[in-house]
């Protein structure tokens, strides 16, 4: 079935198969090669998008049912102020990350601190966890998503 | 292979196999089998297929049906018989992954159970080892007591992601192969030899991303060899991607092992003699088997100075998918048994473990194990102090015994009982075995006439900041900038595969010596200057194979670790409380990286001992993915890095933790709960011990 709903920012159109996921979907009819190919089960959280405002596996979403919403991937949010606190954060607090996760890491952080909810310890958790990739050094991570944190609530200085 | 910045990883600009495909490029699948051990009687499929579909059998190939690692093999496909249920009986090809499954569905295939002679021959153990220094029979006689116990250690299986996969790209007299790979020359070579081509002519693109590389030493090969041989033959790009469920099942992991101890302590709890007995299963087939007995063989004796000593070793076969060597080459089940048996012998010697251990370390002039003779005082000496001052530990364990030992006494239980467990481990550069396939290691530098390095090699690590490393320390003798410094890797190299801290340590120094002879020329000599290297073991450390003799490993790095635990009384759970470990593994390179990946072998140790579902079982698809410690369910540790004064040298980090926190766990899970030799723990069996 051909469903039209906005990705980054942009109205787009696919033709979305009864089985396919829409990680697939992404992955396959738009080349969006950062959401990664990963458990296929909702656990690992590589596939991590942003649906209507909310953190998903899209490996566990039907592409049909992306009709109508608005998906933001990390594709969309690089030119951000906001992406660019994070990264530089991350580097302030010298994280070790691989390759295959960290875009997902990224997206879920940028998803917390826009997110209108309180950066606390539990929440900061939340966000950790939703990715299960045991590349970094967590006492790291989190000190990276506290100074990213601060940072934005300072205006970006 | 050029620098990542922090911002493409992060806006994912990085790619892997599996992104790297063309728009017309074929989907490659694989039959596998579904009964095993079986003869393989009949396999039938349509000859006509739709256009683009294609089936090929081991008789499509014209090379040999043979995957060879170091002189071990696996069928590339099963032809006759089928050792294992899911081993490879057919490769198709189709255009697009769901029509894998359609041509699937169209292969029949009959099999016959082995009888149960052919199953008794198959069965024979792959490979033993015996080790034997001194008169056992006369330590034993003299020991004022014996001690026994048997430990089993599960397989360790743990998915990494992300899942093998393979892209081959057709190009003019050769295939280009991209894959996540910590061992080119192992697919250049296998290629070669099934394609009948040049190795030359198999170029590889490492797609390394600085994820885990445990199915990189030789899955990723395997799974080469499929996609170039259709690459090759139907002269098109071609995927090859496992599925989930494959990936975890076939995915190789820490092999399962059973320990048999037997020793015989002086009176001051000495040890006298020491008689190990284990055995390790290695699957259908044995892939670098003999470097896993080895090592196992050599940290089943433990880091204590015995006379006496004989250790009897077998590596095993079942109808299994093969294991090994990842997760640990052996050495994390070896230190796990021989560290929880150096806690029963403190306990028969009515000594703590730590003065138990103290009085028991090697010294300079004992003999190793194997019988090289040490020329100092291993570490943990200065180690243990500080470590144990750290945690507590003396404190703390005779809290926890006297509560141990009174807990019928106690008016009232207490709200949770609690233990501790202390361990010491050792793991070294380079492997144990000589076979110039796996040991060999070449470099060469060429300093251009614009001042450009360009370090050629193809010992690949896993994570791409090595590179930052060796960029720097080339700058640094060379005095020019990092950004004139290219790493690529070698055309038809022959290097054994990274691993073992090889590249941190041996390419490193490689690299360091062929910059201050570049540095010694280049003003003398007209440019281009070009140096090759290729290691050498030194003399001194003569380590043995076949005999197991000498002093194993190039460099050794040392570790201890403290392990409390807890067990609620009411509901018997139990949880880490607290991790403490000390590590010296000579000057860091990185300590970011060190962190991390100390970090990450922390939650895998306690997967091994503790949350993981032992494999053995039936695999059970609910499993969540990852199944191990999440983040939530998160452990406190403390990290410390013992750096010696004057020692410039690196030393590998791998296994170490791995061979660390398991043994501390148990024996702290001991102290709470009686539970001494099985893992992984079970809540049925703590339960069952506690009530009884």
């Amino acid at each position: 079935m051909i469903i039209s709903f906005v990705l980054n920012n942009k109205l787009v159109e696919a033709d979305a198969l009864p089985n396919q996921r829409l990680s697939v979907l992404l992955r396959e009819s738009f080349n969006l090669k950062t959401v990664r190919d990963g458990c296929r089960q909702g656990t690992c959280g590589a596939c991590l998008v942003i649906m209507d405002n909310r953190l998903a596996n899209s490996c566990l979403i039907p592409a049909f049912s992306a009709k109508n919403c608005e998906i933001t991937t990390i594709e969309g949010i690089t030119e951000t102020k906001e992406f660019e606190i994070i990264v530089e954060s991350f580097k302030r607090a010298n994280l070790y990350i691989c390759d295959f996760c960290a875009p997902a890491r990224a997206l879920s952080v940028y998803h917390l601190l826009n997110s209108h909810e309180p950066v606390d310890e539990i929440s900061i958790e939340e966000t950790i966890n939703s990715v299960s990739c045991r590349c970094s050094h967590f006492s790291a991570l989190r000190r990276g998503i506290q100074t990213a944190a601060a940072r934005i609530r300072k205006g970006g200085r | 292979m050029k620098p990542v910045s922090m911002k493409d990883k992060f806006s994912g600009k990085t790619q892997f196999a599996s992104d790297l495909t063309k728009a017309n490029a074929l989907e490659v699948g694989l039959y596998r089998t579904t009964r095993a051990p079986a003869h393989i009687e009949k396999m039938a499929y349509p000859e006509e297929l739709p256009e683009n579909h294609y089936i090929y059998s081991a008789d499509d190939f014209s090379g040999k049906n043979e995957f060879i690692i170091n002189g071990e093999s696996h069928p590339l496909l099963a032809d006759k018989k089928t050792l294992y249920k899911g081993e490879p009986l057919l490769i198709l090809v189709a255009p697009r992954k769901s029509d894998i499954e359609y041509l699937r569905k169209l292969i029949e295939v009959e099999y016959t159970p082995l009888n149960e002679e052919e199953i008794e021959n198959e069965l024979a153990p792959f490979h033993t080892r015996e080790l034997r220094k001194g008169n056992i029979e006369k330590g034993m006689e003299d020991a004022f007591q014996i001690v026994e116990q048997n430990y089993q250690l599960p397989a360790f299986a743990s998915r990494t992601l992300p899942l093998a996969s393979v892209t081959v790209k057709k190009e003019p007299g050769g295939v280009l192969i991209n894959t996540q790979t910590q061992w080119p020359s192992l697919i250049r070579r296998n290629v070669s030899s099934l394609l009948g081509l040049p190795l030359s002519s198999i170029k590889i693109n490492p797609t390394n991303n600085d994820c885990s590389l445990e199915k990189g030493i030789w899955i990723n090969a395997l799974l080469s060899c499929y996609a170039a041989f259709v690459a090759q033959t139907l002269r098109r790009a071609v995927r090859l991607r496992l599925d989930p469920k494959e990936d975890f099942q076939l995915t190789p992991f820490r092999p399962p092992a059973v320990f048999y101890y037997k020793a015989g302590i002086d009176s001051h709890g000495k040890l006298l003699a020491l008689e190990v007995s284990f055995e390790t299963s290695l699957g259908a087939y044995s892939l670098m088997g003999k470097e896993i007995l080895d090592q196992m063989m050599i940290a089943s004796a433990g880091v204590y100075q015995c006379r006496n000593i004989l250790i009897k070793g077998k590596a095993g076969k079942s109808f299994n998918p093969p294991r090994g060597p990842s997760g640990g080459w052996g050495l994390p089940q070896g230190f796990t048994a021989s560290e929880s048996f150096s806690r029963e012998l403190a306990e028969f010697a009515f000594l703590t473990p730590s003065d138990w251990k103290k009085d028991n370390f090697l010294r300079q002039g004992n003999t190793f194990v194997s019988g090289g003779s040490l020329s100092r005082d291993i570490p943990l000496h200065e180690m243990m102090p500080l470590i144990l001052e750290k945690s507590g530990f003396e404190r703390k364990y005779a809290a926890f015994e006297q509560v141990k030992i009174g807990k019928d006494l106690l008016e009232f239980q207490p709200p949770a009982f609690r233990g501790i467990g202390l361990s010491t481990a050792y793991t070294g550069t380079d492997f144990l075995r000589r076979d110039k396939e796996i040991s060999r290691i070449n470099i060469s530098l060429i300093l251009d006439k614009e001042s450009r390095l360009s370090i050629i090699s193809d010992c690949l690590p896993d994570h791409k900041s090595l590179f930052k490393v060796w960029r720097s320390r080339a700058a640094e003798i060379l005095e020019i900038n990092e950004e004139n410094i290219d790493i690529n890797l070698s055309e038809g190299g022959t290097a054994g595969p990274a691993g073992m801290g090889r590249n941190s340590t041996i390419v490193l120094k490689l690299i360091e010596q062929a910059c201050e002879q570049i540095k010694k020329k280049r003003f003398r000599e007209a440019l281009p200057i070009e140096i090759q290297k290729t290691y050498r073991r030194p003399a001194t450390a003569a380590w043995k194979t076949e005999e197991a003799e000498g002093i194993p490993f190039v460099q050794r790095s040392w570790g201890c670790c403290v392990c409390e635990c807890t067990q609620e009384t009411l509901s018997r759970e139990i949880s880490v409380k607290h991790i403490w470990l000390l590590l010296n593994c000579g000057s860091l390179l990185d300590k970011n990286q060190a962190l991390a990946l100390v970090e990450n072998e922390i939650y895998r140790s306690l997967g091994w001992v503790y949350k993981e579902k032992n494999p053995l079982e039936k695999y059970d698809e609910s499993d969540s993915y990852f199944n191990i410690c999440r983040y939530n369910e998160k452990v406190d540790f403390t990290v410390q890095f013992h750096e010696e004064k004057g020692n410039n040298r690196q030393g590998s980090l791998d296994c170490l933790v791995s061979s660390l926190v398991p043994a501390a766990f148990l024996q702290a899970v001991n102290q709470c709960t009686g539970q001494r030799n099985q893992l992984p723990l079970r809540y049925s069996e703590l339960f069952e011990r506690m009530e009884s």
